[in-house]
This record gives structure tokens, sequence and C-alpha cells, in this order.
């Protein structure tokens, strides 16, 4: 009995063995903000075009706009021949450290087979966040992070939001933070305008979130509400929503009443840009905001100053296998590259001219 | 609209709560840290290999908090921990009966001696906000319930105010934030004895503390009208008194603003316990005007409310022993107005007091 059993389990350690020298899993979860980039990366840099077998997105016909993608192929340059599944989930900053902490697995698309929704669950191994691990409730293992560029949060109004509110300033957020909505007049200065404006928001797994609140020096837990596309209504909401496409809706749906958020850029594309607020005064980048490219001079000298770091974690040196530690060098190196040649939602971090120690950090000169 | 109520407790109507039952807790249980390997395995040797897993374990609860729950924060300036206490919800403290003292046993000794070296120098203090839990209808969105400290026990201490509701909101947040971020940090954490669904002990310098959202001055972080803390003296461990502060509950009102209610007070006790009684405490009173027709003594004194009070006697050799060792004659109810107790005597010389009681 005991020699079936030494037979059983040397089988089906081969076999784990051959298993892991064939494929390579990689599970990547992260900032919404960061999508366009990372996807393009994923496909140009690390993969090669040529080199993916299949991929199966959410949003096939924008892939750059995917929240959820499986992408399986070869990346010669690191792996050879070997096969490698590249699972992404943009779920937010918060879920990725506390999936790479081992706090709670996420779901990934299970197959690269377009179209095919099963899902996997799975710890996320290589993390992107726009906020620190210490902004999280998950302090250990203590990630390895690297930063390689940085994104503002960008403050918008509804389409049904009057005109005349331009412009949030720290106390303004916290009020409305604190009480999930404020009179208008509270931001036009005009003692007439009565319109309640409303507060939406992500969930804390949102790192805007927190970068939006801790520039504001608000440390409570925020209040907003959410819109009852049903029977039409607000009600409160102290939680956040799970997804940016229902707080984009609440921003761009005639059906709701006026209300203000935060966005990750890559989110405030899909809004007017004349909706967009400015921030203490200043807007994050120079024109009008789009989608190809935008100037961010305001953000990289410091007048703008509501924004993150752009990091890759992963599990610590001694922890993180080596596979995954040569993918994610290799990854932000590429990255890094594809910023520097101009994104229109990231700053590489050579052009940013200031800095900060921590969400919400003093800026300073570099 | 999301599920504010998954561990929600109605309020008690028929009969007292009681402060003391194990909370109800519904929160999902997490997946063990071995999770991921296991998945691996799993889904590589899928139907041939299961037998080689070990069996998934469950994880014990950890801190968990709801929205309206009184929340006792602990903390010494400048020491390495605090500690955060889930005494339930706060209805439950409004519908005991007046002068009723219940110890409040969600404070773990175990865990207020791993997080505080001494309780000489502890600052505490005891809060609850309503942001928006459908189950307590009868209170306004903002309302708060939050400490005053008294500067001995019998010193009344600051009388807080009803403001508005977008002012109550600022510190609404903050003390929501203690416990919602007390069970984030906890969400973190493996359960241990110093992470349990009642209580958890918290780094000071976490983001996640109770340090951080009552702020360096201890008032919110700016956002309410005083400093709710209480601050055991010293001596507090040897000289037998305990700290005492008062729960006051604040609705949002319009101005000009009025004063919030007392629901009860708390008394952190030298040896390291917390009860609360119900009904606001006993303040020393004055005999405003005393009268005696034949044999009948009366005593008149203003009261308070649901405050009880006692006539205490003694002849003149009795003067020199404590007034807690004198005769004790009529008992009252405060209602707020002027009362008086009598005494029926022969005697004649009696000295008399008023002591209020609870």
């Amino acid at each position: 009995m005991k020699k079936i059993h030494f037979t059983l389990f040397a089988a089906a350690s081969l076999l784990l063995a051959t298993e892991a020298s064939a494929q390579i899993n990689i599970y990547i979860g992260g900032a919404v903000s960061l999508k366009d980039v990372t996807y393009n990366t994923l496909k140009t840099n690390m993969f090669g075009a040529a080199n993916i077998i299949s991929q199966n997105l959410d949003n096939a016909s924008k892939p750059t706009s995917a929240n959820n993608y499986t992408m399986t192929g070869t990346m010669p340059s690191l792996f050879g021949s070997q096969t490698v599944n590249v699972y992404v989930t943009w779920n937010g900053s918060g879920p990725a450290i506390q999936s790479l902490t081992g706090n709670g697995p996420c779901n990934f698309f299970a197959s690269a087979t377009q179209g095919v929704t099963n899902l996997v669950s799975a710890n996320v191994n290589v993390g992107f966040a726009v906020v620190f691990q210490s902004d999280y409730a998950y302090p250990t293992p203590v990630l390895s992070d690297s930063t390689y560029g940085c994104t503002p949060t960008i403050f918008a109004r509804s389409i049904n939001t009057p005109p005349t509110l331009t412009n949030l300033t720290s106390q303004h957020l916290r009020y409305i933070e604190a009480n999930g909505s404020a009179p208008l007049s509270l931001f036009t200065g005009n003692a007439s305008d009565t319109t309640d404006i409303k507060w939406i928001m992500r969930d804390i797994g949102a790192a805007h979130r927190i970068i939006s609140a801790k520039e504001a020096g608000f440390t409570g837990n925020a209040l907003a509400y959410n819109f009852n596309f049903t029977n039409s209504t607000w009600a409160l909401d102290s939680v956040g929503q799970l997804t940016w496409p229902i707080i984009d809706k609440m921003l761009t749906n005639s059906a709701v009443g006026p209300c203000i958020t935060f966005l990750p850029p890559t989110e405030a594309a899909n809004i007017p840009a004349t909706n967009i607020l400015s921030f203490n005064g200043f807007l994050p980048f120079r024109g009008s905001f789009n989608t190809t490219s935008n100037d961010f001079t305001p953000t990289i000298n410091g007048q703008y100053t509501c924004w993150g770091f752009e990091h890759i974690m992963t599990l610590p040196a001694g922890s993180v296998d080596a596979n995954i530690a040569a993918f994610a060098t290799a990854f932000k190196t590429a990255l890094s590259s594809n910023i520097l040649a101009g994104t229109p939602y990231s700053i590489p971090l050579s052009r940013v001219n200031v800095t900060r120690t921590s969400t919400g950090g003093l800026v300073t000169p570099k | 609209m999301h599920d504010l109520n998954a561990k929600n407790f109605k309020p008690a109507r028929r009969s007292p709560p009681d402060l003391n039952s194990t909370k109800s807790k519904h929160k999902a249980m997490k997946p063990h840290p071995a999770f991921n390997f296991k998945m691996k395995l799993l889904f590589t040797l899928a139907a041939t290999a299961t037998w080689l897993l070990p069996p998934i374990s469950t994880r014990a609860q950890t801190f968990t908090y709801t929205n309206c729950d009184l929340v006792a924060a602990f903390r010494i300036a400048g020491g390495a921990n605090d500690l955060v206490v889930d005494l339930g919800p706060a209805s439950n403290f409004e519908s005991l009966p007046a002068r009723s003292v219940t110890t409040l046993t969600n404070l773990s000794a175990t865990q207020l001696a791993d997080a505080l070296p001494t309780l000489n120098g502890v600052s505490w203090s005891v809060s609850a906000a309503l942001r928006g839990n459908p189950n307590y209808p009868q209170y306004g969105l903002q309302t708060i319930w939050i400490t005053s400290p008294r500067p001995d026990i019998n010193t009344p201490g600051n009388v807080w105010n009803r403001a508005s509701q977008g002012t109550l909101g600022g510190a609404a947040s903050q003390i929501d934030a203690i416990g919602v971020n007390a069970a984030s940090y906890g969400n973190g954490q493996p359960a241990s004895a110093d992470n349990t669904a009642t209580g958890i002990v918290i780094p000071a310098a976490s983001a996640f503390s109770y340090t951080y959202q009552v702020g360096a001055y201890g008032n919110l972080s700016g956002t309410f009208q005083g400093n709710p803390e209480n601050t055991t003296p010293v001596d507090f461990d040897t000289a037998g008194l305990p700290s005492r502060s008062v729960l006051y509950r604040l609705e949002p009102d319009y101005s000009p603003h009025g004063t919030g209610v007392v629901v009860g007070f708390f008394d952190f006790k030298p040896d390291g316990t917390l009860a609360f009684t119900a009904g606001p405490p006993p303040e020393r009173t004055t005999i405003t005007n005393f009268t005696r027709n034949g044999n009948i003594a009366t005593a008149w004194f203003p009261t308070i409310n649901l405050v009880g009070y006692r006539l205490r006697y003694t002849d003149s050799a009795g003067l020199t022993t404590p007034i807690s060792g004198w005769s004790i004659g009529g008992t009252l109810i405060g209602d707020g107005t002027t009362l008086f107790l009598q005494d029926t005597s022969s005697t004649a010389n009696r000295f008399y007091t008023i002591e209020a009681y609870y």
C-alpha cells in the first residue's frame, strides 16, 4: 500500500514538474487606469503580436478598454518556446494588493478563446497600482514595489450638473465625501444655487478614491449616492460602485441628476471633455482632454497635485517565482519605454519634475 | 444600493437588549493563504491527484463592524498600539432602562493588556455614527453618539451641542472610519487573540488606527466641536476611581442648535473593565429649602431627570462618619424640577443630606 502511494505521489510530482516547464501562468490584476498601455505593451513588447496564439477579451472591439482578458502564446525573449498564459483583470489597485499578499484570489477569464466567459480563481502574482501598498490594510508581506510613471486623478461632473460648477477645492471634496452631497452654492458662491449635487464613487478598491481623498486631507469614511435607474431615485451608498461603467453611466445618462466624482484618465475619456473639473483651480492637462495625446504639463510641474505613482508589484525577492520576477522586470522596462514614447493617460517618471513620498503627500521639486 | 444591513441588529423594543450577546457575524470566510497553491494543484492534476490535497481550512472570524455600532477605542499618546472594540448597536444602549448598569464584556482583558502596557494615561472614547444604515429610521442621517469626558467623577464635562447635518457629517465620517478601518485592517490579518470579531489591536502608526482617525488633538481630526477622549490619571490603577465619560446623542438640527441628549455614561475602571449606566450621571445637588413642621422635616432640592436621590441623616454623634454610612430615608427619581424628600422623627437634633445615586 505504501508503495502504491509513493508511486502515485511520484507520478503526480512528475506531472506537476512537466506542467511547470511547459506553461507559465501569469495572473495580473490592478488599477483600471493602466489598462491601455499595459495591453499594448503585453501585445507588442512582451508577446510580440505574431506570438499570440489566442486572446479572449471582454471588449474585443477595443482591447485597450478591456477590463478582463486572457492571452496565450509565447514570449521568446523571456521564456523561449514555453507557452505563456497571461490572465488579466483590471479590478482595482486594492484587490490586486489584497490578492498579491495572499488575502484572497481574483477571478480571471479561464480561457484564451474569445467569448468564453468561464472564470478561474487565482492569486494575482503581478500587481499594478497607483497607490502604495501601505494605503491598503495588507502590510505583509512587504511587496517588491517599483514605480515607472504617474497618472492624474481627474474630477468630473455629470451631463446634468449645471455648467457653473467648474472647480473643486480640497475643502469641497472633504465636505462632499463626508456628507454624500453638497449644495451647488458651495461651489459657485451663489446663495440662490440650491441644487443638491450628489457625490458618486467607486468602492475602496479603486486607488483613485484613495488618491483624491488623501489629496484633500479627507481621512473619514466616505458617503456617496447611487442612482437607481429602475425608479429614478438616489439612494445612499456608503460602499461605492464596483466598476467604472456604472460611474460612467451616471455621468452620461440624461435621466441622472447632478453629480460629480473622481475618475482615472482612462474613464475620463468616456465623458464630454467639457465636463472635466479643475481641482484647486487647475486642470491636470493643457488644452482639451482627449484619447490620443494629452499635455500633462500642469501635473508634470507640480501645479496640479492630485496624482499617484504607477507601481508594478510582485511578491518580495525570495518569495517570488523566478519566471514571474523576470516577467515583471521586463514588463516594467517595456512599459516605461512605451509611456515615454507617448500614451494619452500616463506620464513617464523621467518627465515628471516633481515627486512625493506618499499618496497625497507633499509635492516637491525633484 | 448595497446591503448595509448584513450584520445589523434590530433595535430592541420590548425588553432591554443584552449588550454582551455575541454579535451576529455574516462575513464571508476568506480563503486560506494556501488557497493559491491548492488551486494550482487542482487545475493541474484535476481528477487524478485531488487526493493529494489537504483539507481546505476555513479562517476564524476577524474584527467586524456595522455602521451605527458603538465603538470603544483606547490608546496611549505615543504608544505602540490602539485597541478598538465593537460594543454593538448604539440603539441597544438607547433602550436600556435608566440606571441599569451593564459591564461590557466585549472589552477583553487580554486585548487591553496586549495593546496597552499600563492603564495609567490611557485615552479612550466611545462613539457611533449613523451613515445610511436603514435599520434605524428613528434617527436622522449623520446622527452621532459620542462621549464627553468628565474631568473627574464628580465634575461635569462639556455638554455637546447638536449641529447641522453637514457639520455633523464631518465627525460622523471620522467616527465611521474608526470601525470601518479597524475591520479593513483586521481583514488583512489572521484571526488571533488580538483580532477577534469584537476587538482588535492595531499599531498606532497605521493609517487604519484609531490614533490616525482621532487625530493629534483628539477632536476627530478637527471635525468635532471638542475632544471626546477621556484620559486616565497617572495614578489611575491605584486610586480606585473610575474614569467616567457621558454618552451624548447628537441629531442634526437647524440653528439655533440645541444640546445633545444624554444616553448614559461609561465608567472605565481601574480593573480594566468598562461599564455602561443608562441615563444621566448623578450630580451633586444642593438643598435649596429646608423646613420642619412638628416631627416632619422637608428638604427641597433641584433634580436631574431620571437620576436617583435619597435622603440620608444622622445624629450629632454620626457627623464624624462618612456620609455613605449615614442612615437612608426616603428616595425618589428626579424629573428635572425641584422636588423634596421628608423625614418623620421626634429626635430633637438630626442632620440631613441629599445624595444623588444610581
